[in-house]
């Protein structure tokens, strides 16, 4: 690997590596001597109907403090109840009643972990019961909790996609002080409902209309840390490279002095 | 009248679908929202794959998905990760019919996950004869206290499925699992990265028993009774097999 100030930097999902010990533990150690790491998780539950297990955070703050990573994110979703772990990023009714069960999940989670985190959109497969569109539901919760947004511009390609929303309209409604990293990832089409559903897979090349989407939302947005999510069908590493050199081109180019 | 997330986690964890009206608008939430549930099954039984590798060869894929099935609804996951999930897949599976048409299943189970738990456990570095060489030479003496590694396992079968399980591991699909019982010990264990085991002898399962439970090697030693059988292949005294727990990467000083 290169240096550090080369650019590159990784993101792990942090219940992969609560063990105590062992090579996979070791090996996230020797990745994080030699670039940032930055974690995502996906166990919380934020805004689940019970606060974030108690254990679980401990559990991920001695990871924090073993690692140190750059950024901590998590997904403004569900995944557990009666302390029963679903295993699913499952989506919140946007209501006054679950906004609250979510500030004081990141409430929960930012104090356990000493720091302020960013929270993730979902990718919306069907359309949820709603008082406010999701863009005010995220903004309300980083009001109230100091909490960035993590903007995920794959899954909000496929909310557009498969219930009818405007992304750019939902891009143009965050401030860009608020968000805090960038996701971009390939998607695939249902077995069953075809291209009328597009499933957040993680299995593909990023496609044209993300890279669009991504483009649009830097020059909203201006520079952010943008991470290619890939964790399956994976390609050879120079495919993979390619596609960072594209994101890294497009983040030059906000750099660029403008002459014109 | 459904709680939202009671709606939902009732469809995810049992397929019932008449709360899903409360979280989604539109007409069959269930034709997409299996997403949900699929994908719940799906993790749930990978975690156990990745587990059991032994147990999911020997199985087969069907059965196994059936086991599965079975199992993620009697013991969903409770830890908000599936690393770890499936630590009483083996209990669960004494009690199912596949177990009295195929009991060796049981005891893979335990070494499969025996073999994890020992992967996953602490990382710790061993006493080396050198070490203890400088460390007697410089009037240290033996460390006050010695123990086995905290990522030790020994495993009590009731089926000689040990070679099994080490065959399947390494990529052997037509193993063929005894069909008759003999009980036995496994030791599990890791020095650096890479996770040991071998069999142990009946004497030997009491000792290390004894010293993981006691952590003390001066006590575990009085369990210390090689058989006396000519072509035994271990040494006979307590020296040799001090020198073999220390050449094993089996000694942590504790002090």
């Amino acid at each position: 690997m290169a240096s550090r100030s080369h650019g590159i930097w990784f993101e792990v999902h942090p219940e992969n590596y609560l063990m105590q010990g062992g090579p996979r533990r070791r090996g996230l150690r020797q990745i994080a001597a030699d670039r940032d790491i930055s974690f995502h998780g996906v166990g919380a539950s934020l805004g689940g109907p019970d606060l974030p297990d108690a254990d679980h955070l401990k559990a991920i703050r001695q990871l924090v403090d073993d690692i140190q990573p750059v950024r901590l994110s998590e997904h403004a979703v569900w995944s557990s109840i009666d302390q029963t772990y679903l295993a699913e990023l499952l989506p919140l009714p946007r209501t006054q009643s679950v906004l609250s069960n979510l500030v004081a999940g990141v409430d929960a989670y930012q104090s356990a972990m000493g720091r302020t985190i960013l929270i993730e959109n979902p990718t919306n497969y069907l359309t949820v019961h709603s008082d406010m569109d999701e863009a005010d539901f995220l903004l309300d919760v980083s009001n109230r909790t100091g909490c960035g947004l993590l903007l995920d511009i794959n899954n909000l390609y496929l909310s557009a996609h498969n219930i009818g929303i405007d992304p750019k309209a939902y891009i143009n409604a965050l401030p860009p002080e608020k968000v805090g990293e960038l996701h971009i990832a390939g998607f695939d089409a249902d077995p069953q409902f075809g291209s009328r559903l597009l499933i957040d897979s993680h299995a593909s090349a990023v496609a044209d209309p993300v890279w669009s989407l991504l483009d649009y939302a830097l020059a909203h947005l201006g520079a952010k840390p943008v991470l290619i999510e890939r964790d399956a069908n994976l390609p050879e590493f120079s495919v993979l490279e390619q596609e960072v050199l594209r994101a890294q081109r497009m983040l030059d180019r906000l750099r660029e002095p403008d002459y014109a | 009248m459904h709680d939202p997330y009671r709606g939902l986690s009732d469809f995810v964890l049992n397929g019932q679908a008449n709360g899903l009206h409360q979280v989604f608008s539109g007409p069959q939430p269930e034709q997409i929202a299996i997403l949900y549930r699929n994908g719940y099954l799906r993790a749930c039984r990978e975690a156990l794959e990745a587990r059991f590798p032994a147990v999911a060869s020997a199985m087969g894929e069907v059965e196994f998905r059936t086991a599965c099935s079975a199992y993620v609804q009697a013991s969903p996951p409770r830890q908000r990760t599936l690393t770890g999930y499936g630590a009483d897949f083996p209990d669960w599976l004494s009690t199912e019919d596949i177990s009295r048409t195929n009991p060796g299943l049981v005891d893979l189970a335990r070494l499969d996950g025996a073999w994890l738990d020992c992967l996953f456990g602490l990382d710790e570095s061993p006493l080396t004869a050198l070490q203890l060489n400088r460390r007697i030479q410089s009037g240290g003496g033996l460390p006050v206290t010695l123990r086995l590694p905290r990522n030790a396992r020994v495993v009590a079968l009731s089926w000689p499925v040990f070679d099994v399980w080490l065959a399947i591991r390494q990529g052997e699909h037509n193993a063929v699992v005894p069909t008759r019982p003999e009980s036995g010990h496994v030791l599990l264990w890791r020095p650096d990265m890479t996770v040991l085991s071998r069999p142990l002898d009946a004497w030997e399962a009491r000792f290390y028993l004894y010293f993981q439970a006691t952590d003390s090697l001066e006590e575990a030693a009085e369990y210390f009774l090689p058989a006396a059988t000519n072509d035994h292949d271990l040494p006979i005294t307590l020296e040799h097999y001090f020198a073999r727990l220390i050449e094993s990467g089996l000694l942590i000083a504790g002090d």
